[in-house]
C-alpha cells in the first residue's frame, strides 16, 4: 500500500459520517434504478414467453356478427398469417350465496384442445372433454376469489337462458393478463369474471351456428410494423358485419395497460434516480472541495516534495469514487430487493404463469457505473482546486475569510430587526453561495419528492372523486345486450329500491376527421340528468347542448379537432350512414374517451325511435331494498352487464389506501434521505469549518443548545427556502409524470391538495429538527478546549 | 494584596489527560488564590500547564482532583449548564488569535457576549472604551491585529465580568499594538476594578501586574509581587 493510499484510508475514516450521507443518497438513487429496471424486466421476461407459448393476437375485431367462412377468408389477406373466429358474451353470474348477479366475459374456445391463437394455460383441473356441452373453464384469478374449483356447478344467464356450467378447469390467458369490468378502473377479481365455453355450446347458446363476433388475428413476423393498416384493411372487409372495435395489440385493453406500466417503469428509472444523484453529485462536490481547503498545507507540501498532479488527482478521485462505489454496491443490493417487492407486488395485479425476481448482473453493472460516474462528476470541482495549486502558496496558511456587508444590510428595517445569530447566519450563507445554493438545490429537490407522492395520492384521490362523486351519480349501470324500448325505462324504476332511473343511449361508432380515424362511442344522455354529469378539467359540470357533441379533450387532440369543429360519425347501427356532427365542447374524461350528446337529438339524428342501451339507476342504500333490487334485477331478461359503482369505488379506494400509501411512506422516506444527507453533510462540514468560532461561542457563555441552535436556524431557513421552491417543482413534475401516464383507458387529473403543500413545509421542519439530534451530538464531541488553541 | 478579599480560590488543583494509554498529568496540586481588582500574570515555561491552568480558572475546563471556589462557591463540580452560566456571568476571554467571528463586523461581535450577557454594555460603549467607535462596522478581515484584539477585549469587558482572562493577549501583535492593548488592560483594570489574569511569555510585562505567579511541572513555583507597578507605557523592551 502506498503513502497516499494510507492517507486516502485515514482521510476515509476521518470523513466517514459526511461520505455515509452522501453514499445514503446515491444507495437510494440506484437502487431505485436498478429496482424499477430489474422490475421492468422480469415484467418484459414473463410478458415474452406468456405470449408466446398463448400465441397473444395481433388484432382484434369485435362486431355484431359475421358468417365463420367470411372471416376465414380474410386470412389471405397479405400480412396476415392466421385468423381465429370466436364467439365472446357478456353474460350474469348467478353464484350461491351471492346477492348479485356478476357480470363476466364468455369466450368459446374448440370443443377439442388445439394451440389457438390467445390460448389458454390450464391452472387446476382440465381442458373440455367430449361429453358434456356445458362444460366451462374458468380463469384462475375469479375462481379464487369466489372459491369455485373443479367440479362445481354454477349458474348463469346465458341468452336469457338460466342454464347450468360444469367447471372443469382453471385457466390464465395472455389476452387477459389485466383484467378489469368495463368501465371500471382497477381490477377486482371477485367482482368479474372470465369463463371459457365450448364453441358448439356458444353456437347453439347463443344462435351462430357457423357464426362469429370477435375475430383474433395473428400477423406475419414482418408485417407487424404494420398491424394498424391490416386492422384497417381487416375492418373495412368486415364493415357490413357492423364493427365495434377492431384494435391492434397496441390498443387492446390488457396488452396496453402492460405497455403502460412498462413505460411507466422504464420512464421512472431515470428520472426518479436522477434527483438522487444529482444531490449526490452536488453534495460530494462541497465535500471534495471542502477537503483541498482543508487540506491546502498537505497538499502543498506532497507538492513541493515532488508528487504529480496526475497521482494527487488519482488519490482524491478514489476518495470519491469510494463513495460511489460503497452508494452504488449498497443499492444494487437494495434495488435486487426493491424489484423483490415491485415484482410481488405485479403478482398481485397481473396474471402470469411465473413472475419472479431475477438477477440481472448487466443492471448491477450499469448500476455499478452510474454510481462511479457521477462520484467522478461529484469530484471534478474539487480536484480542479488541487491541481490549480501553487506549492509555495498552498503550504502558506490560507488568507483568513473576508468579511464586508451582505445585500440584505441594505434594507436597514430588516437587518436591524435580526439578532446577531441571524446577522451572522444569513452573512455566512451569502458568502458561501454556492455551498448555500447546493443545500437549497438538495431540499427542493427532497421537497419535490415529497410533493410529487403526496400529488400522487391528492391526484388518485381526485380521480374517485371526480368520477364517482361528480359524472358518475348512480348506484348501478344496468346494460343489455340489445337495445331496449322505453318501457324498461318505466319497468326499472317501478324497481323496488329505485329512487331515479334515466336511459342512455349507446352508439358504437368511428370517428373520422380527415385521416384520423378513432372507434369509440356516442352516449346519449338526458339533457337535465341527474345521474351523468360531464365535466371539464376543474370537475365543473357542462351542461349538455341541445345539439352536438361533447368530446373527451384527449380524443378531440387525438382527431386534431377543437370544440366548434365537427366530425365525421359513422355508427355501427340504424340505417349506418355517415353523420357530420358539430363539437361544440371539450370535456375531461378519467376513464375512456367518452363522447356524450343529448339523448333524444342522438335519437332524432340516427332517425330512430328512442331505445335504450344502458339504464343509469340510484337506489335507497338500505339492506332490504338492495337485497329486493338485486332479486328483481337477477331475473331481469336482455340484461347484460350490472355495474355496481359503489362497488368500484370501494375497491379502488380500498387498493388507493393500500397499494399507494404504502408507496407513500417509501417515497418520502426516500426523500428523508435526501434532506438528512444534506443538511448532516452541509452541518458537519460547517462545524468542522468553524470549530473555532463555536468554540469561542462556549467560552464566552454560550450553552451548548444555544450554538446547536445556530445551526438549527441555518438549516431551517436553507431547507425552508429549498422547500418552498421545491413545490412548484414538484407540482410541475407531477403534471408530466400524469402526462405520461395517461393512456386510451385513462387519464389522470395532476392535483395537489392545500394541505400537502403544509405537509410538504411541515416534514421538511421535522426532517430538520430530527437531524438536530446528530448535530448536538457532534458539538458535544467536540474538543472545543483544543479548538480555542487553535490558530484560524 | 492580602487586603482585598479572595475572588477566586484554587486548593490542590489536579489536571490528568489520557492520552491514548498514557495519563499525562499536566496540573500537579495547584493551590492559588486571586485576589478581587488585582492584574495577576502567570509565566511559566512552554508545557508547564499555563493553558490549562487559566482554562480551570474560566471554568472552560474542570480539575480531575481538587477544589475551585469563585466567591465562596465551588465550581470545581458544577454541571455544563452551571458552569455555562459562570462564564456566561463572570468571566471575560481574551484569546491570542483574537477569535472573533469573520462574518460579523466590529459591534456584532461584541454584541454575540452582550445578547446574552445579564446587565451588559452597549456593545457601542465597549468599542469606544477600546477605541473603536470608528470602527464599529468593520469586519474582522478589514481591521489589524491590534484592532481585533481590541475588539476581543471590547466584547470580554461588554458584559461587565468579574474576571478577565488574557492568554497572550499580545502574543500575535507587533510593538506598537502591544503597548496599547497593554494599556488599555491596564485602565480596564483599574478603571473597572475588573479582576485580570494574564498569561504571556514576555518578561517586561510582569512589571505592570500586582503579582507574577510562576508555574513549573504543574505547581506554582513561586508568586512574587510588585508593590508599585509601572504603567504599561512605562514597560522597558
Amino acid at each position: 500500500m502506498t503513502i497516499l493510499d494510507r492517507k486516502l484510508l485515514r482521510d476515509l475514516r476521518q470523513s466517514w459520517h459526511m461520505l455515509l450521507a452522501v453514499s445514503a443518497i446515491i444507495a437510494v438513487g440506484i437502487g431505485c434504478f436498478v429496482g424499477m429496471l430489474s422490475a421492468a424486466k422480469n415484467l418484459e421476461f414473463a410478458r415474452s414467453s406468456y405470449y408466446s407459448s398463448c400465441r397473444l393476437a395481433d388484432i382484434w375485431i369485435d362486431l355484431k356478427k359475421a358468417p365463420a367462412e367470411e372471416v376465414k377468408r380474410l386470412a389471405m389477406i397479405p400480412g396476415i398469417s392466421e385468423i381465429r373466429e370466436r364467439i365472446q358474451f357478456q353474460v350474469l353470474l348467478d353464484l350461491a350465496g351471492t346477492e348479485k348477479p356478476i357480470g363476466t366475459m364468455v369466450i368459446s374456445l374448440p370443443d377439442k384442445e388445439e394451440p389457438v391463437i390467445n390460448n389458454i394455460i390450464i391452472r387446476t383441473g382440465a381442458y373440455f372433454t367430449h361429453g358434456r356441452a356445458n362444460e366451462v373453464i374458468i380463469s384462475e384469478k375469479f375462481a379464487k376469489a369466489r372459491s369455485i374449483v373443479p367440479g362445481d356447478r354454477i349458474f348463469a344467464l346465458l341468452n336469457n337462458q338460466r342454464e347450468e356450467l360444469i367447471v372443469v378447469g382453471t385457466a390464465i390467458s395472455a389476452e387477459f393478463v389485466y383484467m378489469v369490468s368495463p368501465g371500471s378502473m382497477i381490477d377486482d377479481p371477485g367482482s368479474y369474471g372470465l369463463m371459457y365455453i365450448k364453441q358448439s355450446f356458444a353456437e347453439d347458446i347463443f344462435g351462430f351456428n357457423g357464426a362469429c363476433n370477435s375475430v383474433v388475428g395473428l400477423l406475419a413476423p414482418e408485417a407487424r410494423q404494420e398491424a394498424e393498416r391490416i386492422v384497417k384493411t381487416l375492418s373495412d372487409r368486415l364493415e357490413p358485419y357492423g364493427v365495434f372495435a377492431a384494435l391492434s395489440r397496441a390498443e387492446q385493453f390488457s396488452p396496453m395497460i402492460l405497455d403502460g406500466e412498462l413505460k411507466e417503469l422504464n420512464n421512472m428509472a431515470f428520472i426518479f434516480p436522477s434527483f438522487f444523484l444529482v444531490v449526490a453529485t452536488l453534495l460530494l462536490n462541497v465535500l471534495m472541495i471542502r477537503l483541498a481547503e482543508q487540506q491546502r498545507t498537505v497538499i502543498g507540501t506532497l507538492k513541493a516534495i515532488g508528487y504529480e498532479n496526475r497521482a494527487l488527482m488519482f488519490h482524491f478521485l478514489k476518495f470519491a469514487v469510494t463513495a460511489g462505489l460503497a452508494g452504488g454496491s449498497l443499492g444494487c443490493l437494495f434495488g435486487y430487493w426493491l424489484a423483490g417487492v415491485n415484482t410481488r407486488m405485479y403478482v398481485q395485479y397481473f396474471s402470469f404463469p411465473q413472475l419472479t425476481n431475477m438477477l440481472y448482473p448487466s443492471l448491477l453493472l450499469a448500476g455499478l457505473s452510474v454510481s462511479i460516474l457521477f462520484s467522478i462528476l461529484g469530484t471534478l470541482k474539487g480536484i480542479g482546486h488541487i491541481m490549480r495549486l501553487d506549492p509555495a502558496e498552498a503550504m502558506r496558511p490560507a488568507a483568513p475569510p473576508l468579511g464586508g456587508a451582505v445585500f440584505l444590510e441594505r434594507i436597514h428595517l430588516f437587518w436591524h430587526y435580526l439578532d446577531v445569530q441571524w446577522q451572522m447566519i444569513l452573512r455566512g450563507l451569502l458568502r458561501n453561495k454556492g455551498r448555500t445554493a447546493v443545500a437549497v438545490i438538495s431540499a427542493a429537490m427532497g421537497s419535490s419528492i415529497v410533493v410529487l407522492t403526496f400529488g400522487f395520492v391528492d391526484s388518485l384521490d381526485e380521480m374517485v372523486r371526480q368520477q364517482f362523486d361528480t359524472v358518475l351519480r348512480s348506484d348501478y349501470h344496468l346494460t343489455f345486450q340489445n337495445e331496449m324500448d322505453f318501457s324498461t325505462l318505466d319497468e326499472i324504476r317501478r324497481f323496488p329500491g329505485v329512487i331515479h332511473a334515466e336511459p342512455v343511449f349507446i352508439v358504437p361508432c368511428t370517428f373520422r376527421v380527415q385521416n384520423h380515424f378513432k372507434r369509440s362511442a356516442i352516449m346519449g344522455i338526458p339533457p337535465n340528468g341527474e345521474l351523468t354529469a360531464p365535466t371539464n378539467g376543474q370537475g365543473e359540470r357542462i351542461p349538455m347542448p341541445g345539439t352536438g357533441l361533447l368530446m373527451t379533450d384527449r380524443l378531440m387532440e387525438r382527431l386534431g379537432i377543437s370544440a366548434g369543429d365537427s366530425v365525421a360519425v359513422l355508427p355501427v347501427k340504424g340505417e349506418r350512414r355517415t353523420l357530420t356532427l358539430p363539437v361544440v365542447e371539450g370535456i375531461s374524461s378519467m376513464v375512456g374517451m367518452m363522447v356524450y350528446a343529448d339523448y333524444n337529438w342522438l335519437n332524432h339524428v340516427l332517425r330512430q325511435e328512442p331505445v335504450i342501451s344502458e339504464v343509469r339507476v340510484l337506489t335507497a342504500h338500505g339492506p332490504t331494498e338492495k337485497r329486493a333490487f338485486m332479486n328483481t334485477v337477477r331475473t331481469m331478461p336482455g340484461l347484460e352487464i350490472l355495474t355496481d359503482l359503489g362497488e368500484q369505488k370501494d375497491a379502488l379506494n380500498r387498493q388507493l389506501n393500500g397499494m399507494m400509501r404504502y408507496s407513500a411512506i417509501i417515497m418520502i422516506l426516500f426523500a428523508a434521505v435526501i434532506f438528512f444527507g444534506a443538511i448532516l453533510n452541509g452541518t458537519l462540514i460547517a462545524i468542522s469549518e468553524r470549530r473555532v468560532e463555536m468554540a469561542t461561542f462556549r467560552a464566552i457563555g454560550y450553552y451548548e443548545s444555544e450554538v446547536a441552535r445556530l445551526f438549527l436556524r441555518e438549516n431551517l431557513l436553507i431547507n425552508v427556502i429549498g422547500t418552498l421552491i421545491g413545490l412548484p417543482l414538484g407540482y410541475w413534475l407531477l403534471t408530466g409524470i400524469m402526462q405520461l401516464f395517461i393512456t386510451d383507458a385513462y387519464s389522470f387529473p395532476a392535483k395537489l391538495n392545500g394541505l400537502s403543500y403544509i405537509y410538504t413545509v411541515a416534514l421538511a421542519v421535522l426532517f430538520v429538527l430530527s437531524s438536530q439530534g446528530i448535530v448536538r451530538r457532534t458539538l458535544r464531541k467536540q474538543n472545543w478546549v483544543e479548538a480555542l488553541s487553535l490558530k484560524e | 494584596m492580602t487586603n482585598r478579599p479572595v475572588l477566586m480560590k484554587l486548593e490542590n488543583v489536579h489536571r490528568t489527560f489520557q492520552v491514548g494509554e498514557i495519563a499525562v498529568h499536566v496540573l500537579r496540586g495547584v493551590d492559588l488564590d486571586i485576589y478581587a481588582g488585582e492584574l495577576l500574570i502567570i509565566q511559566g515555561e512552554s508545557g508547564s500547564g499555563k493553558s490549562t491552568l487559566m482554562n480551570m480558572i474560566g471554568g472552560i475546563d474542570q480539575p480531575s482532583q481538587g477544589k475551585i471556589s469563585f466567591e465562596g462557591q465551588d465550581i470545581s463540580q458544577l454541571g455544563d449548564r452551571r458552569l455555562t452560566r459562570f462564564r456566561r456571568d463572570q468571566v471575560g476571554f481574551v484569546f491570542q488569535f483574537y477569535n472573533l467571528v469573520p462574518t460579523l463586523s466590529a459591534l456584532e461581535n461584541v454584541a454575540t457576549a452582550t445578547e446574552i450577557a445579564e446587565n451588559p454594555m452597549n456593545p457601542a460603549e465597549a468599542l469606544d472604551l477600546v477605541g473603536l467607535s470608528e470602527r464599529m462596522h468593520h469586519f474582522p478581515a478589514q481591521l489589524s491585529g491590534g484592532e481585533q484584539q481590541r475588539v476581543a477585549m471590547a466584547r470580554a469587558i461588554a458584559k461587565h465580568p468579574k474576571l478577565m482572562l488574557c492568554d497572550e493577549p499580545t502574543g500575535a501583535l507587533d510593538h506598537e499594538n502591544t503597548i496599547m492593548i497593554l494599556e488599555l488592560l491596564q485602565r480596564l483594570n483599574r478603571e473597572t476594578g475588573t479582576t485580570m489574569v494574564m498569561i504571556t511569555h514576555a518578561q517586561a510585562m510582569t512589571r505592570m501586574a500586582n503579582r507574577i505567579a510562576f508555574i513549573a511541572d504543574g505547581k506554582i513555583a513561586k508568586v512574587s509581587h510588585n508593590a508599585t507597578p509601572l504603567l504599561a507605557k512605562e514597560l522597558i523592551w
